[in-house]
């Protein structure tokens, strides 16, 4: 029985705007669930119907066998971690973790156990005298952490718990992150906008756009196997570069370059001869041996690899990334072509109903 | 799980992080009798028994008293003993105060305050000088207490953290153990 069942869940503001349609996920016990997508694009507020901080208009949410659709925050027997950390200034570090379970009237030992075992596992035993405006950010954050941990949830949901960070310390915390859950094997749902964040912690990725699932699967099929031309361009840094064109004679024609097929490829395409296409290439999977000229307006050095900006018939502009270090100038025209097992192809982006456009579903 | 034993370094580890908010309620406590009291007196200064000094000391004493009991109350509350001494001198300095002021004002002729505020103020004096003294005498215990089982820890005499993982494992023991009873009792009664 999986720990989080939810089905058909819909968010339908008073003033009729609907913020979430038809969200469908089971997560296994111990399952890390990370929430992705762009600002506005429901992933929050998925998670704060979970939560039971915002009402579920509807569509039902099982939580551990429980119907929890309409149960208070409290009855649900989870936990929350906040962006901002939500902790009381005035309380000690001890205080902080010890609250909800004080709010309980729990023995007071049981409380110090769980404190203390929370504590080492977070590494906060020396700070725990302290109050919140002594610790640093990342020290705050696992406090907030903490709060969570003591209560020994079903599930854990943390929004956004890394963004007040600065980037040294996000990578530091993702990795202390990774190491919670395989400790505590705990269920969790994780809301981010980064994709880094996404593709390092989560067991499945749900990618998000305007309310709707994009694409529910590990990160690797994320990253390799894209669902339609959101997930392909959202998942990947620096994003996908797509060309439109069109299926004819074995060949992807646009109107800057031709490019040949695989037999594979073309049998993938047979229903697609002579129809427009998007031809997605992620900048890894650009090589230095085809025929396409591009045009180098940039060559960004990062040490490891290169990144290449450039335009192709002076006119659409990619991005490649070299596992060298390359000295291109700006002006310099090199031959590119595309890596053949690397390369997407997707339905051209159709307007729905209401004349909003829906990304390209992956032809496979 | 509400009913989990007392253990000893768990309860001794507590108070590291717990302030002592009993000592230090008794010394606010000891405050407000205080106040209490000098409410009922100051009413009744208007007659020719108490002299000005007399109260100007007494107006003195009751300030000193507030300012250095509620600083003592903060210094008890984070277990530290080392001014017990002046919260002593401060509770016995209360009780004495009855057989001054309130108890001079009833026995003189005619009496200056009638037997009812005599009583008032001599419960709220005495209160307030056992609360007094009541606060010194728990701060030092439990000061001394913090003290021994710091040292206690330091030296790794006492390891928290293995209690608690010792603790949490007999707990996951007995609730594993629990159906199983159940069952053999089950068993024996068929």
């Amino acid at each position: 029985m999986p720990e989080v069942n939810i089905q058909h869940l819909d968010k339908i503001y008073d003033g009729g705007v609907q913020a979430v349609y038809d969200f469908n996920l089971d997560i296994a016990d111990g399952e890390f669930i990370v929430l992705v997508g762009p600002s506005g694009c429901g992933k929050s507020t998925t998670l704060r119907m979970v939560a039971g901080l915002e009402d579920i208009s509807a569509g039902t949410l099982i939580i551990d066998g429980k119907d929890c659709t309409q149960l208070p925050p409290k009855d649900r027997d989870i936990a929350m971690v906040f962006q901002n950390y939500a902790l009381y200034g005035h309380m000690t570090i001890y205080e902080n973790m010890a609250f909800s379970l004080t709010l309980r009237k729990e023995n007071k030992e049981l409380i110090h156990r769980k404190v203390m075992a929370a504590a080492e596992i977070l590494d906060l035993k020396t700070q725990l005298n302290k109050k919140p405006r002594q610790l640093s950010g990342g020290q705050r954050q696992r406090v907030a952490m903490g709060r969570a941990i003591v209560r020994n949830p079903k599930v854990f949901l943390f929004d956004e718990p890394l963004s007040n960070l600065d980037a040294k310390l996000r990578g530091s915390m993702r990795r202390e992150l990774i190491l919670l859950h395989k400790k505590l094997n705990a269920t969790i749902m994780y809301v981010t906008h980064d994709q880094t964040e996404a593709l390092t912690l989560a067991d499945r990725i749900v990618c998000m756009s305007m309310g709707h699932v994009q694409q529910i699967g590990k990160p690797i099929e994320l990253y390799e196997k894209p669902a339609n031309t959101f997930v392909a361009t959202f998942i990947g840094l620096p994003p996908m570069n797509m060309f439109e064109g069109k299926i004819e004679g074995g060949k992807f024609v646009s109107e800057l370059f031709e490019y040949p097929l695989t037999p594979e490829q073309q049998k993938t395409l047979s229903g697609h001869e002579g129809e427009t296409v998007i031809l997605g290439v992620r900048p890894e999977n650009v090589t230095r041996d085809g025929h396409i000229d591009l045009l180098v307006t940039n060559n960004e050095n990062l040490g490891m690899n290169t990144l290449v900006h450039g335009k192709i018939g002076g006119k659409k502009i990619i991005v490649c990334k070299f596992a060298e270090w390359c000295n291109y100038k700006a002006g310099d025209t090199i031959q590119i072509g595309f890596d053949h097992e690397m390369m997407h192809f997707f339905e051209k982006p159709q307007p729905d109903e209401n004349g909003k456009e829906l990304p390209g579903k992956a032809i496979r | 799980m509400k009913d989990a034993t007392s253990n000893p370094i768990i309860s001794s580890d507590i108070m590291r992080y717990k302030k002592n908010k009993l000592g230090a309620n008794l010394a606010l406590g000891a405050i407000a009798f205080d106040c209490l009291s000098f409410m009922f007196l100051y009413s009744v200064v208007g007659t020719s028994y108490y002299s000005t000094w007399a109260i100007a000391f007494d107006v003195i004493f009751n300030l000193v008293f507030l300012l250095i009991t509620f600083l003592l109350s903060e210094q008890v509350k984070n277990y530290n003993s080392k001014l017990v001494i002046l919260q002593i001198i401060f509770g016995v300095c209360q009780i004495g105060r009855i057989f001054w002021l309130p108890l001079g004002g009833l026995l003189t002729k005619p009496a200056a305050i009638d037997i009812g505020k005599f009583l008032v103020m001599a419960i709220s004096l005495g209160a307030s000088g056992v609360l007094e003294i009541a606060s010194a005498v728990i701060g030092y215990i439990r000061s001394k207490q913090v003290a021994e089982f710091n040292k206690k820890v330091e030296s790794g005499e006492v390891d928290i953290m293995e209690t608690v993982k010792q603790l949490d494992a007999e707990d996951a023991a007995k609730a594993h153990a629990t159906p199983e009873v159940a069952v053999n009792e089950q068993e024996e009664v068929q």
